[in-house]
């Protein structure tokens, strides 16, 4: 540790030597018709070959030696700018770029790796653009963000359908969501089908793997950085789109030109519409007016709602403030009642048959009964981005996050005699439970890219996070009135884990330095202290990268990265829930902590980019529930029933991307392994013995593919391969014994239960998962705008790929229909077949 | 026009219903095991049952599972003497009677099936007193009389120690038939306490005869937070009061407690045992897979051993 810091504080005091007559150019690089801020878009100077890419708001700063220089200003989609200067002084450059030719016949741009091309230091990152996300074929037409990560390589998805990520061996909650640089902690829509972010709204999707930036932190496995529009600066542009789960519209903005932009978009799912007829038809003979019926109502919907406006100021600053709601709701809810007579029966014996009596006393009983269960974000941030000095600027912020999860179910009971028409013997009862989840943050962030010397790029900053958790309150209330009671009976309690807060606080730095022409580095560290409930934890987190040139085209580089987490997602290995709990690390529960080395090849030929990766990576204090644990149980907290442990994981990766032309697409392979192990006293899992993750899948391959035959007419496909996820099944049963009795009279009991013998957690792995999309658009170019209808096929050739295993009974019938025998047999059960789609957009 | 409706709209709920089909097992299983119990108490001879498992797939699946003939059971004790069992009716007993602190390995082989084995400690009996007892009445607003007593426990020093705790009152059984003749027995009561030792407040959540009528057990604790010194916490039992007696009719001899020493594995073996029996409905789906605790090599079963001391409420050990 100690090293790490003095090696830090001399490679400062390097920036300050290297310090000569030196000049700046500053500025900001844009889409020249929109002004929307390009991220990552390249300035590199012909004359020394050195080189810097813009940051979040599209701002670059390059220290070059006096005198004359041509920079040439690139992003892959556009037509690249030259601009000969004659340093003098620090100079103030802000460049528009067109769109190529390509790009403007709608040729699509597929993950693009400026910021980790063969020439950059850093690896293990991909950044894709919206365009391809949205070229992508998608369950209902929904194109999803979150999917289109999940055809990279490294990257696996949880169960079929589910938005988790599983990156490179690390578990769904070692991931880091940022929208705008603002944490979101549970992405999922229809409990994982989709996710919250609709890409109308967004703009450039980062995903890291490995080799993090020092900015980034608290998450062990990856960070995935979206960024959002923030609007057409000179006109109004917009989208809407109607498809057959969900309906979405974009609009987008100047509100003083060249000024202020605005960017809003919202999309909502009518799943609950389409419900309702089904509904109606189920409960249509039902009427409420008599006392005997029994309807059932449900539905369920979400909605996302994104907006953000930024302000240019005069002086050149921009601010910024946005803003994301996204819920959803699903409901069930049931009204019966029951009217009956009362019939007093007693046996015939001469005529062997029960007589029934009518009483006159007629019973009613009715019920009641809703369940709501909602989940969703709330997101809002404020930016302010300052240009110091031609070689210092500044992001600084405010922001807050929250998500939580509400179950309510309210039950109400009526019952009652009645005899000639005289009620008696009424009783009430009126149950409510709610069960109640809650993270949030409030966080203050201020981040400063410098451009100290010539070949040195350093980024430094800090930011303060306050967490308040409250990780499962159920609340029950009970009112109980009947007859003869002189009053009624209430009971209310309220148990589970209190509310809990939590101080964050980091400071990290790196430089990216171009040590020569063929060797770059990035050397960065990050320092974080977590604070709760007396106890605190503190982590240094170094990350190092290096950049080796063989050629023009080919480089090898190599990475190791520590990091830390402090919160955890509790969720069941069987299914991922919206009510799944973030915690925070305890007295007890410690911070985890990621090591991770990775090395490659990277060559990038003409249109295509090739790269081959290897990495390994540790992680520690990981959370599983033990065995048996559910958190619906709140009679124990939730510390008693976790344990910690350990995994490892690593892989090859293979990756080849054709960017330009009318075809495009990508190929990923990776061959990975990704164990655990969790053999603390008390706290054993599987015995003490290693055991695969769940989501450790052997091989994963992925292949995406775009072509556009015409400026009207385009297709894309996309194909996954996967080995089955790995699942805890038991392949014997035996009997088991107790012993009863005490002393000289125990023994083993007479009678015995039958249970099935688990061999090891995840021990058989499901049969393999393949699938194939298709998708294609019709576009026409209409009098105000661009109309596309979009045919897309989910899982094409409908190959059933398992969702959960099942032991279920086959019955063998003889030709006359008589069963002649019976044998338990395993089957798996499938949830999505081929699934059609279309949608219809209009653009202006 | 409604008949194509109808058939578009029975076509879409098809189409997005979930769909089942057989699947080949393709796991890694290697044949049948012997399924050996053994438990050494130190007052008694040594018993042991031997049954085999059967394939969750097996096409002559059978949902009663016997005893298996044949066996040939031996028992080491202290890696020197060794011992042989012999069938008598439901199990194999051996000429041996454990002793506190004896080292046992219990070995079964079969033709058909892997040599399998297990050992055990034969712990200690636990030194342990019963202090002052009262009997509470039933709360006016509902609930039980019940009796509540102080139980001190001593661990020995230096070792982990896992214990069972029972408890039993003498009442005089429930008959539907009015002609039958109510006889009385030692029945198996609930028993609580709220001592930081347990992890719930009920302890024994099922019945379990002294005759054997029930299969679960009581609760189980470990030393952890009192190893190597005594400890008292206080217990209570909801009482049933026969018809027509009160409280004053309470007799202490009418209960007595027991507290048993249990070897780490029929410890594990228990508390594993009874979280897979909780599996059942939404604990199934929610809640984490379950590994009953097996320390039988080559096999599956559990060779433990149960040291046990009851205590009466009139101060007889028993």
């Amino acid at each position: 540790m100690k090293r790490i810091v003095l090696a830090f504080i001399l490679l400062i005091c390097a920036c300050f030597a290297a310090m000569a007559q030196k000049y700046t150019i500053s500025g900001y690089i844009t889409d020249a018709a929109s002004g929307e801020p390009i991220i990552g878009a390249a300035v590199i100077d012909s004359k020394s070959a050195m080189g810097v890419v813009t940051g979040n708001t599209g701002f670059y700063s390059i220290s070059l030696e006096k005198g004359e220089h041509s920079l040439i200003f690139s992003y892959l989609g556009y037509t690249d700018k030259a601009e000969a200067i004659s340093l003098e002084r620090n100079v103030q450059l802000n460049i528009g770029l067109e769109l190529s030719p390509e790009q403007l016949e709608g040729a699509s741009v597929v993950a693009h790796r400026s910021v980790t091309g063969a020439r950059s230091t850093r690896m293990s990152a991909i950044e894709v653009p919206v365009s391809q996300i949205k070229a992508i074929p998608a369950i209902g037409g929904e194109v999803d963000v979150i999917k289109a990560l999940q055809l990279l390589p490294g990257v696996q998805s949880g169960s079929e359908g589910s938005a988790g990520l599983y990156v490179r061996g690390g578990g769904a909650d070692e991931n880091l969501l940022l929208m705008d640089g603002v944490p979101l902690y549970n992405v999922n829509h229809l409990f994982g089908f989709f996710s919250v972010f609709n890409a109308d709204a967004v703009k450039n999707v980062t995903l890291y793997k490995g080799s993090f930036p020092a900015r980034f932190g608290s998450h062990l496995s990856s960070v995935i950085d979206v960024r959002l529009n923030d609007g057409n600066d000179s006109e109004i542009h917009g989208n809407v789109s109607i498809g057959v789960i969900a309906s979405k519209f974009n609009l987008e903005g100047p509100i003083v030109k060249g000024r202020t932009t605005f960017n809003v978009s919202a999309r909502r799912t009518y799943l609950d519409l389409l419900a309702k007829p089904v509904f109606w038809y189920v409960n249509k003979d039902m009427k409420d007016d008599s006392n005997n019926y029994d309807k059932v109502m449900g539905g369920y919907d979400f909605y996302d709602f994104n907006a953000k406006i930024t302000h240019k100021l005069l002086n050149g600053d921009r601010l910024s403030l946005s803003f994301y709601s996204g819920d959803d709701k699903a409901h069930v809810s049931n009204k019966s009642s029951n009217y009956y007579e009362i019939i007093d029966s007693y046996y015939d014996e001469e005529n062997d048959k029960y007589i029934g009596i009518p009483t006159g006393i007629w019973s009613l009983n009715k019920t009641n009964m809703n369940m709501g269960w909602s989940w969703g974000n709330l997101v809002s941030s404020f930016k302010w981005n300052h240009e110091l000095t031609p070689k210092l600027y500044m992001s600084a912020g405010a922001s807050f996050t929250k998500y939580r999860s509400s179950l309510n179910v309210k039950m109400d009971e009526y019952s009652s005699y009645n005899q000639n028409n005289k009620e008696f013997n009424i009783t009430k009862e009126n149950v409510r439970t709610s069960y109640n989840s809650f993270i949030g943050d409030f966080a203050l962030t201020a981040d400063f890219d410098w451009n100290p010397a010539v070949g040195h790029d350093v980024k430094f900053g800090s930011a303060y996070t306050y967490h308040r958790f409250k990780p499962g309150i159920v609340a029950f209330k009970m009112k109980y009135e009947g007859d003869g009671m002189d009053e009624g009976r209430n009971f209310s309690q309220s148990i589970g884990d209190k509310a809990i807060g939590a101080h964050e606080a980091a400071l990290f730095a790196e430089d990216n330095w171009a040590i020569n022409p063929w060797l770059k580095a990035n050397v960065g560290l990050r320092t974080s202290l977590y604070s709760l409930k007396g106890k605190s934890y503190f982590s240094a987190e170094p990350r190092l990268s290096a950049r080796a040139l063989i050629t023009d085209k080919i480089s090898v580089k190599a990475s190791y990265s520590e990091m830390s987490q402090y919160i955890h997602l509790l969720c069941n290995s069987n299914i991922s829930l919206p009510s799944d709990l973030w915690v925070p690390v305890t007295k007890l529960i410690k911070p985890m902590r990621s090591r991770q080395t990775a090395a490659g090849v990277f060559l990038d030929e003409g249109e295509f980019e090739y790269s081959v990766e290897v990495y390994f990576k540790t992680m520690d204090n990981l959370l599983e529930y033990k065995d048996g644990a559910s958190y619906f149980n709140t009679s124990t907290g939730w510390e008693e029933k976790v344990s910690l442990g350990r995994g490892w994981s690593y892989g090859l990766e293979f990756f080849v991307q054709k960017k330009l032309g009318k075809t495009t697409g990508w190929v990923g392979y990776t061959l990975a392994k990704a164990m655990r192990k969790f053999d603390k006293p008390g706290m054993e899992i599987n015995n003490g013995e290693p055991f695969p993750a769940k989501y450790d899948r052997r091989h994963d391959l992925s292949a995406t593919i775009s072509h556009q035959f015409s400026k009207s007419f385009d297709i894309s496909a996309s194909f996954v391969f996967a080995s089955g996820n790995r699942g805890s099944l038991s392949f014997e049963d035996y009997p088991t014994e107790s012993i009863v009795g005490s002393g000289a009279e125990a023994g083993p009991s007479d009678f015995y239960e039958i249970n099935s013998y688990l061999s090891g957690r995840n021990n058989y792995r499901m049969p393999p998962y393949h699938r194939l999309d298709l998708g294609m658009n019709f576009h026409k170019q209409k009098k105000n705008g661009i109309a596309t209808w979009n045919i897309s096929v989910y899982n094409a050739y409908n190959h059933q790929n398992p969702y959960l295993l099942t032991v279920d009974t086959h019955y063998e019938y003889d030709k006359n229909d008589n069963l002649v025998d019976t044998w338990p047999v395993l089957k798996q059960v499938s949830i999505f077949p081929i699934i059609p789609s279309v949608s219809y957009t209009f653009k202006f | 026009m409604k008949r194509g409706l109808i058939i578009a709209a029975i076509s879409l709920v098809s189409l997005l219903c979930s769909c089942t089909k057989e699947i080949k097992f393709n796991g890694d299983y290697d044949g049948e095991k012997l399924v050996l119990y053994s438990f050494a108490n130190p007052d008694t001879r040594l018993t042991a049952r031997v049954y085999k498992s059967q394939f969750f797939l097996a096409k002559d699946y059978r949902y009663d599972y016997e005893l298996i003939d044949n066996v040939e059971l031996t028992v080491e004790v202290n890696g020197d003497r060794q011992y042989s069992f012999v069938r008598e009716g439901k199990s194999y007993v051996s000429e041996y009677v454990p002793q506190e602190g004896d080292h046992i390995k219990v070995t079964a082989s079969h033709k058909d099936f892997k040599t399998v084995y297990g050992e055990t400690d034969v712990p200690k009996r636990p030194e342990f007193g019963i202090g002052s007892y009262k009997v509470t009445p039933a709360p006016s607003q509902g609930g039980s009389t019940r009796l509540e007593f102080d139980l001190t426990i001593q661990d020995p020093e230096g070792e982990e120690n896992y214990y069972r705790l029972n408890a039993w009152q003498y009442q005089q059984r429930f008959e539907w038939d009015e002609d039958e003749e109510a006889e009385s027995l030692w029945y198996n009561q609930n028993i609580y306490s709220n001592d930081a030792i347990f992890n719930s407040a009920q302890l024994g959540s099922y019945i379990d005869r002294i005759d054997g009528s029930d299969s679960m057990v009581p609760d189980f604790f470990d030393d952890g937070a009192f190893d190597g010194s005594s400890h008292c916490f206080r217990i209570w039992m909801n009482l049933y009061l026969e018809e027509g007696k009160s409280e004053g009719d309470i007799r202490p001899e009418d209960f007595k407690v027991a507290v048993d020493a249990v070897s780490e594995s029929y410890y594990r073996y228990s508390l594993s045992r009874e979280a897979a029996y909780n599996m059942d409905g939404i604990a199934e789906v929610f809640g984490e897979p379950v590994s009953i605790y097996n320390n039988i090599v080559n096999g599956i079963g559990c060779v433990g051993a149960v040291s046990s001391l009851q205590l009466s409420f009139d101060g007889r050990y028993q």
